[in-house]
């Protein structure tokens, strides 16, 4: 009755698969262990900046000028960022510090 | 009555440790990207929980994806422990798993700004478009398979679409990966996609071209095609040039007709002769069922040229010590328990064997002249069921069930290995049937064909 094994088989590896995928949502998203929380806030100032950000996050689908045309249309550009920077979190941007160098370097480029 | 000493303990042995490499390794290559992924691991900083989780189900698919390729390229060392019908099954289930990612990973973004646009195949950015095509050529590969028949599809025109549909995906699938370069930035994993691909590309290259071309240069000859009753004939071949093979009795072969195998369909059919002492020859049963096994094969004549990729299946008794057998048949099922009848007379094994050979009437039964005269010749009975049996018929009738077998089942049966091949519902049926009467599981085998 090998048939009922290989199913049997099936439901065990399918439960061990989605065991895998969340321990690695789990260890995916944990803090190393070795870079304090204050290291981790310091770190978008001291390395990656908005550009590079931007080439890291969002560069793959959107040009600068297409990810820059909802501030420069509208009228209230603080309110345009902050909508921005929301939209970078629910839209997996790197971290907040990341997702304000990204708008940020969006802004600048407006005055280009 | 004790029978020969546990034949072959050694090469089960041997099967085992085989298997469990097998299933470790395929375990191991399948959850190999989660743990590159971790150990390069790019981001700054933590990204949301179902972001790793989408794309943890995403680096699983793959896998799962292009492995699907090997359990079904008829691989001689991975599928002998298993058995190709058991490899075909585990294929058709891990199918289903492999959408139910390549479906969930899409959805676990849709919070995240992955929105409806990116279930498009026909625009956007390649990044979302790739992805797009992965996802919808899993979901043509499910339907066609689970509803072949409402759909009205030919089994030939199936397999053309489903091989099609597995490249378009799997291809897709590496596209996706490589073009999110998230995790697939890093070398490593960006490596690793690639080897992946190039394995599912390898296995199709090796199924389609390289296995064809050398069943060409081994050609198998037609020596007899008779009418053994039953709608049945039997195909006796001859190997051309070469030594043949070697198999177990109850194994199968792929069967190719036609001009050459590298573009005739291939069908799954149980070897009829001994394993042993018929020398090189091989004998097949095939019911007239289809177009191919009701046309092309009477239509055979001696001299004609076919080609035989085998052996393949674990329906054998070889693999298991039995203090006897218990064989139970229906319709073209009966073309295994030939092979193993001819193969235990062949060794003088004075094992007991019974055969319950369920059938309409006995003009629907194969070989059963020659089955009845190997009762003379080993400790052998058979047990007709007869469906619809003439007047006066004294035998069994209807089907094989609990009672039919309690009537003729000797004292000992626990200890021997049940064989059951035929109909779907019926093998179904006859695994509850032998589980009540206190079967072991382990010494109940099935054969099942029954693809898509």
């Amino acid at each position: 009755m090998r048939h009922l094994i290989v199913d049997r088989i099936v439901w065990l590896l399918a439960a061990a698969w989605l065991g895998a995928v969340l321990l690695f949502g789990w260890a995916a998203t944990r803090q190393p262990p070795d870079v304090p929380a204050s290291a981790e806030r310091a770190e978008p100032a001291a390395g990656p900046t908005g550009e590079s950000l931007f080439g890291q996050h969002c560069a793959r689908c959107h040009t600068l000028a297409e990810a820059a045309a909802g501030l420069r249309e509208s009228p209230d550009l603080e309110a345009e960022a902050a909508a921005l920077r929301e939209f970078l979190r629910r839209h997996y941007g790197p971290s907040a510090e990341g997702n304000a160098l990204i708008v940020n370097h969006l802004v600048e480029s407006l005055a280009r | 009555m004790a029978g020969p000493a546990a034949p072959g303990s050694l090469c089960r042995v041997s099967l085992l440790l085989r298997g469990i490499f097998w299933f470790g390794l395929y375990v191991a290559l399948t959850l190999l990207p989660l743990a590159v992924a971790l150990w390069e691991r790019p981001w700054e900083a933590p990204r949301p929980v179902l972001v790793e989780i989408s794309v943890a189900v995403g680096l699983l698919a793959l896998p799962l994806m292009v492995f699907q390729f090997a359990l079904v390229t008829r691989l001689a060392a991975s599928s002998r422990p298993f058995g190709s019908d058991a490899l075909i099954q585990f294929h058709a289930r891990m199918g289903v798993v492999a959408l139910a990612a390549v479906l969930v990973h899409p959805l676990l973004l849709a919070g995240h700004g992955v929105g409806i646009a990116a279930w498009n195949p026909f625009g956007g950015p390649w990044l979302l478009q790739s992805g797009a095509i992965a996802l919808w050529a899993a979901v043509a590969i499910s339907v066609t398979s689970i509803f072949r028949r409402p759909l009205r599809l030919g089994y030939e025109a199936w397999q053309l679409l489903h091989l099609v549909f597995a490249i378009v995906l799997v291809a897709a699938m590496a596209a996706h990966i490589l073009a999110v370069r998230g995790y697939s930035g890093q070398p490593l994993m960006h490596g690793l996609v690639l080897a992946y691909s190039g394995l599912a590309v390898l296995l199709l290259l090796r199924y389609r071209v390289v296995r064809p071309l050398l069943l060409w240069r081994r050609p198998w000859t037609l020596v007899e095609n008779r009418d053994v009753g039953g709608s049945t004939r039997l195909l006796r071949l001859r190997p051309v040039g070469h030594a043949g093979f070697a198999f177990e009795p109850g194994q199968f072969a792929w069967l190719a007709t036609g001009t050459s195998p590298l573009w005739s369909e291939q069908h799954p059919i149980s070897m009829a002769s001994a394993a042993e002492g018929e020398g090189d020859t091989l004998e097949f049963g095939i019911k007239a069922l289809g177009d191919w096994s009701g046309q092309v094969v009477p239509a055979l004549q001696p001299g004609a040229r076919l080609w035989v990729d085998g052996p393949f299946g674990a329906f054998t008794p070889e693999r298991k010590p039995a203090q006897g057998y218990v064989l139970i048949a229906g319709g073209i099922g009966i073309s295994p328990m030939r092979s193993i009848l001819k193969t235990l007379r062949e060794r003088e094994d004075a094992r007991p064997v019974l055969l319950f050979y369920a059938a309409w009437d006995r003009s629907r039964m194969a070989f059963i002249d020659e089955l009845e005269a190997l009762q003379a010749q080993l400790n052998f009975v058979i047990i007709p069921v007869l469906e619809s049996p003439p007047t006066g018929w004294p035998g069994e009738r209807g089907y094989v069930t609990a009672e039919v077998l309690r009537r003729h089942l000797p004292r000992q049966y626990r200890r021997f290995q049940f064989f059951v091949c035929g109909p779907v519902p019926m093998m179904d049926a006859l695994e509850k049937i032998l589980v009540e009467l206190g079967v072991p599981a382990a010494a109940v085998q099935t054969e099942r064909f029954d693809m898509v």
